[in-house]
């Protein structure tokens, strides 16, 4: 009995280790280096990044892509984002803290190259708690282009990502997205 | 005291076992190798696909961002004969892209990106195919580039593939001269 005792703590042990180290340590590492590399005071507002920033964050991407990125907050509220793209392809991706993609949409998907999204934290605590396990992420239509979307989660980045087919129309997207948004709603 | 150590070495080996066990699945599980090019490894980080958890945190714990989940994303550490890339040797990766909106070439080193190439900054040979050197060294033509003594990692990333149900045909690799 006293042997199976040990047994089952060991077990109980290893399973709660393991958990938090693939589930909770991500998310609480993430965000720090999130904010080393886009720089402090950043929080809940669009930041154009760099070749390096898109190098150091962004595996997937070309570092002569343009990438906006906003690392937000929702403990004080709901969040605003807009932008106005150029034609072409382009996506809007929103990460929890954690690196779980809980909500996408590229232009094809959208038909519309201006948009907001409201964004804010899932007021209920199921899916706050599911937020842990799953995407748990939902979007919702609001007038023509744009959505509501509700995060399991109270921090983590949204990120427009446009890549340049041709160098020449570099300064006009650049300054397309530039012009993106993402502050506290009113 | 005997109960006491033994709480405390079950307790020890438990946290132990736990972090390995984390650590070596999220280096390597849903790490798969793709049908046609078996040197290619594909990172399944679908939701559906039990391994996610585990890329999502290959990722973050590097302090990256995982790729979208339109996209898909391809890693390899060796040439065509299976011998694993060296720093001082020149490759050259050649073949057609599959058909996709976007799709980008890196090169990291100590889990860093050290360069990077995109569709559209490419030139594509006459058939529609691509032809880029990997080297520490320069050389005319489309180039990855990159310095030190570590063994770099190529990753591609296709995004929105056309095709998502057939495994997709990805370029060779070849060591032109060490």
């Amino acid at each position: 009995m006293g042997r199976f005792y040990w047994l089952l703590l060991f077990i109980a042990t290893a399973l709660a280790t393991h958990a938090a180290y693939v589930l909770y340590y991500p998310g609480y590492k993430f965000d720090s280096q999130v904010a080393a590399i886009v720089g402090p005071g950043r929080l809940n507002k669009m930041t154009l990044l760099d070749q390096t920033q898109i190098a150091r964050l962004f595996p997937a991407y070309a570092q002569s892509d343009i990438v906006a990125l906003c690392r937000y907050d929702l403990s004080l509220g709901p969040l605003e984002v807009t932008a106005k793209l150029p034609r072409g392809y382009w996506t809007f991706t929103i990460f929890t803290v954690k690196g779980r993609q809980v909500y996408s949409v590229t232009d094809a998907q959208a038909g519309e190259n201006a948009f907001t999204v409201e964004l804010s934290q899932s007021p209920d605590l199921l899916a706050q708690i599911k937020g842990a396990l799953d995407d748990g992420g939902e979007g919702e239509a609001i007038g023509s282009a744009g959505w509501r979307v509700q995060t399991p989660e109270v921090k983590g980045i949204a990120v427009v990502w446009v890549p340049v087919s041709d160098p020449i129309f570099r300064p006009v997207t650049l300054a397309a997205v530039q012009n993106s948004a993402c502050k506290r709603k009113s | 005291m005997r109960g006491f150590l033994h709480m405390l070495f079950a307790i020890v080996a438990g946290v132990a076992t736990g972090w390995i066990s984390a650590v070596g699945l999220i280096q390597n599980y849903g790490l798969e190798s793709v049908a046609a090019n078996p040197q290619w490894r594909e990172r399944r980080s679908a939701l559906d696909h039990p391994a996610a958890p585990y890329a999502f945190g290959y990722f973050v714990n590097q302090g990256q961002v995982p790729p979208p989940l339109t996209a898909r994303h391809f890693v390899r550490t060796t040439d065509e004969d299976g011998s694993l890339f060296r720093p001082e040797c020149v490759y050259l990766v050649s073949g057609r892209l599959p058909a996709a909106r976007r799709w980008s070439i890196a090169v990291s080193a100590n889990e860093q990106t050290v360069s990077t190439l995109g569709a559209g900054e490419i030139v594509y040979e006459p058939d529609g195919s691509v032809a880029v050197y990997v080297s520490a060294q320069p050389l005319p033509g489309n180039r990855l580039s990159f310095a030190g003594n570590a063994a770099p990692v190529l990753s591609l990333t296709v995004h929105d593939p056309q095709v998502t149900d057939v495994p997709l045909v990805l370029p060779g690799i070849k060591r032109v001269r060490c």
